[in-house]
């Protein structure tokens, strides 16, 4: 066992509670929160959805964040180790195979993060004009007619990425407590901007409409089990868990740390913001559709057409400052999306650092490196193909295979209650045997059955009717591939380092 | 349509209700249990 030096410990520890909260509201609040949320609402019964929301947010959201920062907290490790230190040293495959999914899907997140960069600048001149659509699959992305055809290279995403992989390089290579001091600033900042553009929206005609479009509630959706299923999807999605990312935060805290509470601010934080961002998506929309005459059902409203087609159609609308609103939706996401990404590539940074004693610098370069070559596939004309694929098999599958992996490992094979003990132990107010029960038999069966439902539909159809291969190649293999890598990495002997206070 | 149906306002004010108060009380007890970290 090699012990870290004493100015790495104090680089990698949160300086303070607010700090590690802020990481991890930070690392939920993602651009999920603003492009998915509102849309899975609206479609699932408006208002009627939030009853199902805080149910699935109540019953796994938090539970789930709980055992997460439970076994970070006590193993002290990033995931591979937390896994091979609590269950057994033949788990650790199940820690490397939860950092590597956050990676892969960091490969396109990015992406699309450089995406919001041209569009800030563009928002300037509002340059996307009449036809938002036909700028951004066109002139902004060279969108090629199958992703078979690469096309070439898009040098403003080129740039986007590489400005982006360098800013991860300099948060992470110094360890959490620069994470920390940066989510300090940015979730208050991109909040502030969240405020005006809710603010801005609210005072638009056609606002109400788009308002009472989100919130009105239809109650016979909840008899229906896909609206159940659609809210546990989105809470499992939006808080950040299976991605090692709060086990890897969690193993810097102090020894007496609040995890129970901490948990309960974090989900609370994140559906929140989701609920708060809709007001900024809906009242626009709800003015798009005033200005345009098109019914609000028939606008785009969510993922990147959300984003940068029918969002900008809707700035270049307004009666003054156009250009400057533009701006603030397109920084605002920028900073919701950096901060999640950052956290997504700082497991595996964190983890090879761990388990090789490489410095954390030679660790995070390396990744960042591997990550940014990686991510040029998705830079080019037909990176949207592939970042389409590739974003549903890792969503649909892979983070939810990791999620019942660690309810049935940490539930079964390890004994539950000692986590719960830990928890109990350190926290503010204890956890009854609920949570047990949550972890053991709730959330593994939901979320079996929302794997069954996305095995059988795509089993139905090809993903978005893709040839097969396409499929293969860009969806099934990087999954089976970092399963099988996961392995590989156990397998390699490594020098095992502990974090310390 | 110039103003939300009541239902809506409804579903508004539960949401804000669980989730504000919510964070607010969870808030409160971490800073009523002064902790560092």
């Amino acid at each position: 066992m090699i012990d870290i030096s004493k100015e790495e410990i104090k680089e990698q520890h949160w300086h303070s509670r607010s700090a590690f909260v802020m990481a991890a509201i930070a690392s939920a609040v993602g651009l999920g929160n603003v492009w998915r949320f509102p849309y899975i609402a609206a479609k699932s019964g408006g208002g009627a959805f939030l009853i199902a929301y805080f149910i699935a947010l109540f019953t796994a959201g938090i539970p789930l964040l709980i055992l997460e920062f439970s076994l970070g907290h006590m193993s002290r490790g990033s995931p591979p180790t937390a896994f091979a230190k609590t269950v057994g040293k033949k788990w650790e495959w199940a820690g490397w195979f939860t950092v590597f999914a956050p990676f892969l899907i960091t490969l396109y997140y990015i992406v699309v993060i450089a995406w919001c960069f041209s569009y800030m600048l563009y928002s300037l001149d509002l340059r996307w004009g009449a036809n938002a659509e036909g700028f951004f699959l066109s002139n902004f992305l060279g969108l090629t007619s199958g992703p078979e055809i690469l096309g070439g290279i898009r040098i403003p995403v080129l740039i986007g990425l590489i400005m982006l992989w360098f800013l991860i390089f300099v948060i992470l290579y110094k360890g959490v407590g620069r994470i920390g001091k940066i989510c300090l600033i940015l979730v208050p900042v991109s909040t502030i901007f969240l405020v005006i553009m809710v603010v801005r929206g609210l005072t638009l005609p056609g606002a109400i409409e788009g308002i009472s479009y989100y919130l009105t509630p239809n109650f016979s959706a909840l008899l229906n089990y896909e609206v159940w299923l659609s809210a546990y999807a989105q809470v499992f999605f939006s808080v950040g868990v299976a991605m090692g990312i709060m086990i890897t935060y969690a193993a810097f805290l102090p020894r007496k740390s609040d995890l129970s509470n901490n948990a309960f601010i974090t989900g609370l934080a994140d559906a929140g913001t989701s609920f708060f961002a809709a007001f900024a998506v809906f009242s626009i929309i709800g003015y798009l559709s005033f200005s345009s005459g098109i019914g609000i059902e028939n606008l785009g409203i969510a993922g990147p057409h959300l984003a940068f087609v029918t969002y900008p159609t809707g700035i270049s609308l307004l009666p003054f400052a156009a250009a400057a609103f533009g701006m603030i939706f397109y920084i605002a996401l920028q900073m919701v999306g950096i901060t999640s990404a950052f956290s997504m590539v700082e497991p595996i940074s964190n983890s090879v650092n761990m388990k090789w004693r490489v410095s954390k610098t030679k660790a995070t370069a390396i990744v960042c490196v591997i990550g940014f070559f990686a991510s040029l596939i998705f830079a080019t004309g037909s990176g949207m193909h592939w970042l389409q694929i590739l974003d549903h098999f890792v969503a649909d599958f892979a983070l939810v295979i990791i999620g019942l992996m660690e309810c049935i490992i940490l539930g079964y094979v390890y004994k539950l209650y000692r986590l719960r003990q830990h928890a109990n132990d350190v926290s503010d107010f204890r956890i009854g045997r609920w949570w047990d029960v949550l972890i053991k038999f709730v959330t593994p069966v939901i979320l079996i059955f929302i794997l069954a439902v996305a095995f059988y539909e795509n089993i139905r159809a090809p993903y978005m009717g893709f040839p097969v291969w396409v499929i293969l190649v860009g969806g099934v293999l990087p999954i089976v591939a970092i399963f099988l890598l996961s392995f590989v990495f156990m397998k390699v002997k490594g020098k095992e380092v502990e974090v310390k206070e | 349509m110039n103003s939300l149906p009541l239902s809506a306002i409804a579903m508004l004010i539960f949401g804000a209700t669980v989730l504000y108060g919510g964070l607010v009380y969870f808030l409160y007890r971490a800073l009523k249990a002064s902790k560092k970290c």
